[in-house]
């Protein structure tokens, strides 16, 4: 099996579970999780206030 | 849920069809490749994963592929930020509100400078997603869509209408030239009278604006500035007189309505000052009226006089039921989507059905749900139920305080288009 082949099947596991919001530890890596962004205001630099919508976020821990 | 690694490893070797020793060992494999590439070259690029790059401070970061971020905020995906105020030198006197969120009819044009560019510059899904929100929440209403577009023309019209000014100038130009003797002495009458009348500031601004077409004399520009002067006046008091008069008229024929009735008659006060002439009048259309009541069935009329007191009540009421049913709000029916008002979006979800579940579910509780299909840059379609329809953020930022978790601490409001 090709070190490619290996690697799409090893990303297709970690991103179906990162999909699902699962955390995904891996060891000598890191650990990747979903976290939950909330709404905020946010102000400019012309003074418009203006509002992010909230987001789902990939995170990366790297194991230390 | 939290996937360790002997779980993955247990994955993987499934997904290799090899034991869990083999997996563990390419899985170790794998890892020591990206550690050793990203200390070399300072990145290691992991198609369908990301980029794993060395940070500031040593440590690791990754810097997810755009597709999997998407399909990871699937829920979120494709909205963009809203202007909850315009910028200060944009705000109007009024209120931060007031041009942006007061008005929603107001076509996108209309507000250069407003939240509309910025989102229409970021995505271009957010539109998509709107226009389809509106297009089918529209479906099988049809014309209820309407009154928003007439009063979009009718705002459209507006200005239009201030710009006929200067054209009935213009028409007002020749007619000096066509005019009888009668009227140009008329005119030199008037503009002796005027003369004699300092209407200095008046004439100069009039001047400026009705412009004397080529070689047309100072005489004629002057008696177009004066024949306007008087022109503003008389049409003024012509307003004020046909205003007056349908009020009048419109108190009088509400008089008479209440006349009809005759038991009203009493207790409706004449603010008017011809008192004794109006109360004559009414009297008078009084009058007859109960006689032929008396005549044709006193007992049973006496005792249906009542009912138009009980709609004179009755009408009250129904206006608060008609305050009750505006189509702004969080509770009650959704009688119509309105463009440009805003939502909190509370669902977001990849099937149809259960989205159109969720919708029901939210409009036994009262609430005003709205649900619309979003097709993502990725080519996904979400189904997004939104609850409520508000003037301003500010008015659904406040209902999202009154919504129950989780929706409280799991919205997003957004406009609709």
């Amino acid at each position: 099996m090709t070190e490619k082949k290996i690697e799409k099947e090893i990303v297709t596991i970690l991103a179906s579970h990162l999909k699902k919001h699962d955390q995904v530890q891996i060891n000598g890596l890191g650990t990747f999780s979903v976290s939950h962004q909330k709404k905020e205001q946010q102000q400019e630099k012309d003074g418009r206030i203006v509002m992010n919508p909230p987001a789902d976020i990939i995170a990366f821990t790297p194991e230390k | 849920m939290r996937l360790n690694h002997d779980e993955f490893t247990v994955l993987l070797a499934r997904a290799l069809d090899s034991d869990e020793k083999e997996a563990s060992g390419t899985l170790k494999a794998w890892v020591d490749a990206i550690l050793r590439e990203t200390e070399e070259n300072g990145s290691c690029d992991v198609t369908g994963l990301g980029t794993f790059r060395k940070g500031e401070d040593g440590s690791m970061i990754l810097d997810p592929e755009k597709s999997l971020s998407m399909e990871v905020n699937h829920k979120y995906a494709g909205m963009s930020p809203i202007e909850v105020s315009p910028p200060k030198s944009a705000q109007p006197e009024a209120g931060e509100d007031a041009a942006a969120d007061a008005d929603p009819g107001i076509s996108d044009a209309q507000k250069p400078g407003l939240e509309e560019d910025k989102i229409t510059e970021e995505t271009t899904s957010e539109e998509t997603e709107q226009d389809i929100a509106a297009s089918d929440t529209q479906e099988g209403q049809g014309d209820e869509h309407d009154p928003f577009g007439i009063k979009e023309f009718e705002e459209e019209g507006l200005p239009g209408a201030l710009e006929e000014e200067p054209e009935s100038g213009a028409s007002f130009d020749p007619d000096p030239e066509s005019r009888p003797e009668e009227n140009k002495d008329d005119a030199e009458s008037v503009e002796t009278e005027s003369s004699s009348r300092p209407f200095t500031l008046p004439k100069l601004s009039l001047s400026q604006h009705v412009k004397p077409s080529g070689g047309a004399s100072k005489n004629q520009s002057r008696y177009k500035s004066e024949k306007m002067m008087w022109l503003i006046p008389i049409a003024a008091l012509l307003i004020v007189a046909l205003l007056l008069y349908f009020h009048f008229d419109g108190q009088r024929l509400g008089r008479t309505h209440l006349g009809d009735q005759a038991v009203v008659q009493d207790e409706i006060p004449v603010p008017i000052p011809e008192e004794e002439n109006n109360e004559e009048q009414v009297i008078q259309e009084f009058v007859p009226s109960p006689d032929p009541v008396e005549e044709v069935a006193p007992p049973p009329d006496r005792d249906v006089r009542p009912e138009p007191v009980e709609d004179v009540a009755a009408e009250p009421a129904d206006e608060v039921i008609r305050d009750l049913a505006l189509p702004y709000g969080l509770m009650g029916p959704e009688e119509e989507v309105l463009i440009g008002a805003y939502t909190i979006v509370v669902h977001s979800l990849r099937n149809e059905r259960k989205s159109e579940i969720e919708k029901q579910r939210l409009e036994n509780q009262g609430y005003k749900a709205t649900r619309w299909s979003a097709v993502l840059p990725s080519g996904i379609t979400t189904y997004r139920v939104g609850i409520g329809q508000f003037k301003s953020v500010s008015d659904a930022e406040r209902a999202v305080e009154q919504l129950p978790e989780p929706f409280r601490s799991n919205n997003f409001i957004i406009r609709i288009r």
